[in-house]
């Protein structure tokens, strides 16, 4: 008996287990995020909608109650609050609507406009308001037009264009023979577009030099344009400031391709209160500077290039001072330094490397590792010197013996007993001294 | 007998209760719906130890790219463990409407991107490399989104909401330094682009070749048509009547058209004017020929109302610094919609 209610219940756990696995993640997981859960959160949800609603997000705040409607363990005050938003909501669409026709009376259509939004934010499915903002504020461009009795594509034309000629537009918009009548009761589609000039174009009069000339500039020719406007009269205002507007260009279009001499002979060109030229000016004046900066980069490299840190390093340190966020510059800085204090190290030349290390940034990890080991053997040279101190001073020499403990506070500023040993021989020395 | 009988019951007492906990359980555990009924609007999940709104978004709205959307809907992008987040099923602001404002897509419009030999200058200026890598970069670090125009439109029909930051990014060219260089710097921060290209000049020197435009297409960027040579459509040749000049317009579009989805196997369904220039007319009739949207060249964002036929965008070329550029990438329209 035991063992057929084990089985059984065996098989009701692999069945829950298994149909939980799938969605899931485990059974854990749904224990922790179920319907208990869920219902937990009711408080927090409604919170949320109270807060949405205040905001005047109605649309959200509703749809949060209809949730909390889904998982409360009690939904009779989601129940209230839906239905107290449904209405809150429609009396508000509905409010919107008929204050947007009413500024279309009015003739304020950026209100209109801004009051049929409003209802369509809350009620994206209100159609009425959809239809006033696409019939008046969403430009389209076809009209539609009923066909009467006796229609043909020439008559309608003649209606909407002015113009029979233009029957042929009739019949391409709507996929028809030009001459063939029309049934009366078809839906036409037509352009929403008036030919605001005559049917046909005449040939115009021949284009003068200068008009052959603002042609090019329109297309780009400038070189082109320059040679046409240099036929026409010098002496004219507006040749003259066509040829500054060329000049101008060409100076734009140097800048942009890097040949910055050139862009200063063309601005040079042009008169100092021309339209665009300071801002021009400026730019060039900034990709001159940009140009020698990186001129000054490259030899900065090179240097390193050829094994000559020191000049190197002064070079990318005045870089620095122009641009100190310039991050290649910081890097080539930092890289001569080491190497430059590698090189005194290796001539154990460790005051030098020492002062070259002393501005080394931290996150320069082998700059940092050099520095350790230079302030190490500035501590034995140190004691060294220390050492030789106390002999002098053992042998009476009490200025040489001065002279070496300096020399170790010199390698090692935390060398106290050099201190203290320094200031007792001097004392020692002014004793002597004032003996009769 | 009667000890026989009471094991039975017993026995079926034990079935029913396990048929129950089958029925009942088993599909709350699965996602607790029956299937047909239609799903709520929201979903309350609980979140687990290092989640995120993309992570989240993978696991209920089956894309990580919906991750925004969970986002914004919570009013924030990181959740602790059991934290209680909602999941919004569909969108919540058809056409960027909220109560504060309306939502504009900032629509830029490039030119030729990088060095460019042999292609002839056009009223769209280029821009260097450097400054678009730039561009894309403050874009990328900004949280904008790069949109396709598809998505754009569908946001227009009020059927689909955009993420806050959104933008969509075009280039009129079909140079090879779009591919060479343009293209590698969106792939890089993410983003995508529409390139409008003119088919007749589509191999010349210094032009992309087909198969380089279908590469661009395979890798979700989208290929409009900027007309069959990308001369502008607005000017009417000296001596040629309006009916001359029609047909020349309509054989513009169309051949532009038909070559790309020829050549691409695939619908283009977006044009830029050539040259940013149209009017109704040439707007009707790209219409007509079955294009779904079109582009001029007037700065301002697009609203979900705006006219597809003539949505604007902001010319970015070497002129444009970082004040203007950032000027340009306004994403709403301050107004109290409540």
């Amino acid at each position: 008996m035991m063992r057929a209610r084990l089985s059984v219940l065996a098989v009701i756990a692999w069945a829950a287990l298994s149909g939980c696995a799938g969605s899931m993640g485990s059974f854990s997981a749904w224990v922790h995020s179920g319907p208990r859960w869920r219902a937990e959160q009711s408080d927090t949800i409604s919170v949320r909608a109270r807060v949405l609603e205040a905001r005047g997000e109605l649309g959200m705040a509703l749809d949060h109650w209809r949730l909390i409607e889904d998982i409360a363990a009690d939904p009779k005050e989601a129940e209230r609050e839906i239905q107290r938003l449904q209405e809150k909501i429609d009396a508000t669409v509905r409010s919107h609507y008929q204050a947007g026709l009413a500024k279309l009376t009015n003739n304020r259509p950026t209100d209109a406009r801004n009051h049929f939004l409003a209802a369509l934010r809350l009620d994206p499915t209100f159609q009425p308001a959809m239809r006033q903002i696409r019939a008046r504020f969403s430009p389209f461009p076809f009209r539609v037009y009923q066909t009467v009795p006796g229609d043909r594509p020439a008559s309608v034309a003649r209606k909407f264009f002015g113009d029979e000629k233009k029957a042929f537009l009739v019949a391409w918009f709507n996929h028809l023979p030009e001459d063939q009548a029309l049934p009366p009761g078809s839906l036409l589609i037509l352009p929403e577009w008036k030919d605001a000039g005559p049917p046909e174009i005449k040939e115009k009069p021949a284009l003068g030099p200068l008009d052959l000339a603002r042609d090019r500039l329109s297309g780009g020719d400038l070189r082109g344009a320059m040679a046409l406007a240099r036929q026409a009269d010098p002496s004219d205002a507006k040749v003259q400031s066509l040829i500054h507007t060329i000049q101008f260009e060409q100076a734009a279009q140097q800048v942009e391709a890097g040949r910055l001499a050139d862009a200063a002979t063309s601005l040079a060109a042009v008169p100092d209160g021309f339209d665009g030229r300071a801002a021009l000016a400026e730019k060039l004046d900034f990709a001159l500077k940009q140009q020698q900066f990186n001129l000054d980069l490259k030899n900065a490299r090179e240097l390193f290039d050829q094994g000559r840190y020191g000049p190197c390093l002064d070079q990318a340190e005045r870089l620095m001072q122009r641009a100190p966020d310039h991050t290649a510059v910081a890097r080539l800085a930092a890289e001569a330094r080491y190497r430059l204090a590698l090189e005194y190290f290796d001539h154990q030349h460790y005051r030098e490397a020492r002062t070259v290390l002393e501005s080394m940034e931290e996150s320069h990890e082998a700059g940092t590792a050099l520095k350790k080991a230079v302030h190490n053997r500035m501590v034995e040279l140190a004691q060294v010197h220390y050492r030789n101190g106390v002999k002098h001073f053992i042998n009476e020499d009490l200025n040489k013996a001065i002279a070496e403990w300096k020399i170790a506070i010199d390698c090692d500023p935390d060398h106290a007993k050099a201190r203290e040993n320094i200031e007792n021989a001097r004392r020692l020395l002014q004793k002597i001294e004032t003996l009769p | 007998m009667s000890n026989r009988w009471s094991r039975f019951f017993s026995g079926a007492s034990y079935t029913l209760v396990a048929v129950l906990i089958l029925v009942l359980i088993v599909p709350a555990a699965r996602g607790g719906e029956p299937p047909g009924r239609k799903p709520p609007p929201l979903l309350l999940v609980r979140a687990r130890q290092g989640d995120t709104p993309q992570q989240l978004a993978r696991r209920y709205l089956k894309a990580a790219s919906k991750g925004w959307m969970i986002a914004e809907y919570n009013g924030k992008d990181t959740f602790s463990e059991g934290e209680a987040v909602v999941i919004p099923g569909a969108a919540f602001r058809p056409g960027g409407l909220s109560p504060d404002g309306i939502q504009i897509v900032p629509v830029m419009a490039y030119g030729d991107i990088g060095d460019t030999a042999g292609q002839k200058h056009r009223r769209l200026s280029r821009i260097s490399r450097s400054a678009f890598h730039e561009q894309m970069r403050w874009l990328s670090e900004s949280g904008f989104t790069a949109i396709s125009p598809d998505r754009l439109v569908q946001f227009m029909a009020f059927t689909a909401q955009l993420p806050r930051q959104s933008v969509l990014i075009t280039a009129d060219s079909e140079s090879q330094a779009f591919y060479q260089h343009a293209a590698p710097i969106l792939k890089v921060f993410g983003m995508t682009a529409t390139v409008f290209v003119a088919p007749g000049r589509v191999g010349e020197k210094g032009a992309m070749t087909w198969d380089q435009i279908r590469t661009l297409s395979e890798e979700g960027f989208t290929i409009g048509c900027r007309g069959r040579y990308g001369r502008s459509l607005t000017r009417r040749k000296r001596g040629q009547s309006f009916k001359e000049n029609f047909s020349w317009i309509e054989s513009e579009l169309q051949h532009g058209k038909k070559k790309i989805e020829a050549e691409l196997g695939k619908p283009c369904r977006f044009l830029a004017y050539p040259e940013g220039r149209s009017d109704n007319l040439i707007a009707a009739m790209a219409a007509n020929l079955g294009f779904s949207a079109a582009f001029n060249q007037s700065p301002g964002g697009t609203p979900f109302y705006a006219d597809r036929f003539g949505i604007h965008r902001s010319i970015v070329d070497s002129h444009t610094d970082h004040d203007r550029f950032s000027d340009l990438l306004a994403t709403t329209i301050a107004v109290d919609l409540k």
